[in-house]
């Protein structure tokens, strides 16, 4: 009889701070859609066509992708770019974002992902080309693998755009700081349009 | 117990195969997780959420199926191992849990499955919690049931954009609907989806170890009501071995008149001379050896009968009835001539005063009880009526008399139904008439013997 109370209290408890804390989620999510991108750039900093690529084959790249076609921005993507696929294009957005399933799909591994991306980064040095690094990958696709590729990505580029929750450790922004590059923070995902329309218009 | 033996052989290697099937899954499934990837890239393409939903139901499924066949494998391969074998089902349950999120973690990192620890260990807290609800311990069938809508319905809460902050629904593919939910504004439209599945699926899932539950109890109750009825079996075949003794006895002291009649008369032979007498004390020897063999026969064949003068009859019944109380008012009314019935004597008279027995220790309405014996004939048949001024037998009592066992009045409940069933094993009647707190009347119809009967079963009343 008493295990039968405890087990109640245990369950009744339980389902209390999960209906209570999803109400509190609920509101937050909709109180973060009122932030506004913090940086808009006075005069574009790269040029078309883009070359949107991957790090780490997450199906991040091809929303970038779709908005880029949305914005009318001439673009060519290649989730496993390599230096070869730099002739034709002026600039490069690199999406991070890591996903296993993506790279097995990718016909990839961690490892060759790390290579072909640290290879084509410096490639793109190379030729000197503006790098754009976009993360909406939000707190979730955090973990040691994307920040790694984050590190990597971000130290190279002209240009970080993520989203606030991304960056709910101030890791991107850390890198930013680090080589003084310019970062916008959005609140959402389709925020992302301002300000990646402003580099090149 | 061998074949309970083969069973346990057949659970063990049921969940073995299970187990290696859910080694390949994940790689055979590879192809179908890629094809989820697609529909995302559809969805994103499109901007329809339906692929969306369509990805995460599929996800879903495929999560689903080989978290159940996992769960079932190891639930098979832990019920029948020696090892486990004096472990009880809570112990089992939790080495079961414990198995489970290990090697999901281990197949996590060497297949690339994608996993959700949290949301597992939620299922698997609330698959246990069910059943301890429905008290079914590690039973396979009802484990599926219950464990197939569980999942299923965890599964939901993976894709729900709500739950994010929770960590629950990190994994590659959830991670990757939800970011996409978010671009296409469907973040409301998945956590509806997801609140859809989820409640209904846990609802019935509730319902189903409740069901099992009730089921468990009704079981149960079956059992007791077994195990009364054969107790109350067995109380009514020792009553019925008593009153066999009861009857033993009676005949035993029946047995004693004829025997006292043949003592005297044997110390008459020895004094008498007169060769006359002899005789006539020879002829009543006969008589009184015929009588007990006659009382003998009645005891021990039912289908023995006589035909028997009313009047020996009527001095049968006088003789039993204590008539020293004085507080019993005992009257016998018939008419000067009544045929003659043809019935088992021992047995007919045993009934009948088994009816006033019952007569007699009925709680009396008034200060005296009276009891009437009124004997009377009509058509083929005597009735005799034992009618009493006890407290009666009440209406909704009236159906149960003729049980076995049933009582209105602390005895053993024997008494109406050996009657019943003596007078009509002699081709007789017997009613009962009851008014609560007035008294009761006792109707007997026993046949008269015809010419036939008279010339088969002659001299039996002697």
């Amino acid at each position: 009889m008493r295990r039968k109370r405890i087990l109640k209290n245990i369950f009744l408890v339980l389902m209390g701070s999960i209906i209570t804390f999803t109400f509190i989620n609920w509101f937050r999510l909709l109180s973060h859609k009122e932030h506004k991108a913090n940086i808009y750039l006075p005069h574009p900093i790269a040029k078309e066509k883009i070359l949107i690529t991957s790090a780490g084959q997450s199906t991040d790249t091809y929303i970038i992708k779709n908005m880029a076609n949305e914005l009318m921005l001439h673009n060519y993507f290649m989730p496993k770019a390599e230096s070869l696929d730099l002739e034709t294009v002026r600039s490069i957005v690199v999406v991070v974002g890591y996903s296993a399933i993506g790279e097995i799909l990718n016909d990839s591994s961690y490892e060759g992902e790390v290579n072909r991306v640290n290879k084509f980064i410096q490639s793109v040095k190379d030729v000197d080309m503006p790098i754009i690094m976009v993360y909406i990958g939000s707190r979730e696709r955090r973990n040691t693998k994307t920040d790694y590729l984050l590190k990597m990505v971000g130290q190279a580029s002209s240009f970080i755009i993520s989203t606030h929750d991304g960056n709910y450790d101030e890791f991107i922004s850390s890198i930013a700081r680090e080589k003084d590059i310019p970062l916008s923070l959005v609140g959402d995902i389709q925020e992302i349009k301002a300000p990646f329309a402003s580099l090149y218009r | 117990m061998s074949k309970e033996r083969s069973l346990f052989g057949l659970n063990a290697m049921i969940g073995y195969i299970l187990f290696v099937i859910v080694t390949v899954i994940p790689i055979l499934s590879r192809s179908y997780l890629f094809s989820i990837i697609i529909w995302i890239r559809e969805a994103i393409n499109s901007g329809d959420s339906g692929n969306l939903i369509l990805a995460s139901a599929s996800a879903n499924m495929i999560f689903t199926i080989y978290n159940i066949l996992l769960y079932l494998s190891i639930l098979l391969i832990i019920g029948q191992m020696k090892s486990f074998e004096l472990y009880n089902h809570g112990k089992k349950r939790a080495i079961s849990i414990m198995l489970f999120l290990l090697i999901k973690s281990i197949y996590q990192s060497w297949l690339i499955l994608p996993w959700e620890p949290l949301t597992d260990l939620l299922a698997l807290f609330l698959i246990t919690l069910l059943m301890i609800i429905s008290k079914e311990g590690i039973s396979v069938k009802s484990n599926i049931i219950v464990s197939v809508q569980v999942f299923f319905a965890m599964q939901w809460i993976n894709i729900m954009p709500v739950l994010s902050s929770f960590r629950i629904g990190a994994n590659d593919i959830s991670v990757s609907i939800k970011i996409v939910a978010r671009y296409l504004e469907s973040e409301s439209i998945l956590n509806t989806v997801g609140i859809a599945f989820l409640v209904p699926l846990l609802f019935s899932s509730t319902m189903t170890s409740l069901l099992y539950r009730f089921h468990h109890r009704n079981i149960v109750i079956v059992e007791e009501n077994y195990q009364k009825a054969r107790e109350l079996e067995n109380m009514r075949a020792k009553f019925m071995e008593n009153r066999i003794y009861e009857e033993i006895n009676a005949l035993a002291h029946d047995l004693k008149t004829p025997l006292v009649t043949i003592r005297g008369l044997n110390s008459l032979l020895l004094l008498s001379k007169d060769i006359d007498k002899l005789s006539t004390y020879s002829q009543r020897i006969e008589s009184a050896v015929e009588k007990m063999s006659e009382m003998i026969s009645s005891f021990l064949y039912g289908k023995s009968r006589q035909v028997v003068d009313m009047s020996v009859l009527i001095n049968y019944i006088r003789a039993q009835i204590p008539i020293e109380d004085e507080a019993l008012k005992f009257t016998i009314e018939y008419k000067e001539y009544l045929p003659d019935i043809i019935i088992n004597k021992v047995r007919v008279s045993r009934a009948i005063i088994n009816l006033i027995q019952n007569a007699i220790i009925a709680e009396p309405t008034e200060g005296e009880k009276r009891i009437l014996i009124k004997l009377e004939s009509e058509e083929a048949m005597v009735v005799i009526k034992v009618i009493d001024n006890g407290i009666g037998i009440p209406k909704s009592e009236l159906e149960n008399i003729w049980q076995i066992g049933h009582s209105t009045n602390n005895t053993s409940g024997l008494g109406l139904p050996f009657a019943k069933q003596i007078i009509e094993e002699n081709d007789g009647i017997i009613k009962l008439e009851s008014n609560y707190g007035i008294g009761t009347t006792v109707t007997v119809k026993l046949p008269i013997a015809n010419e036939g009967d008279r010339r088969e079963y002659s001299g039996g009343d002697s």
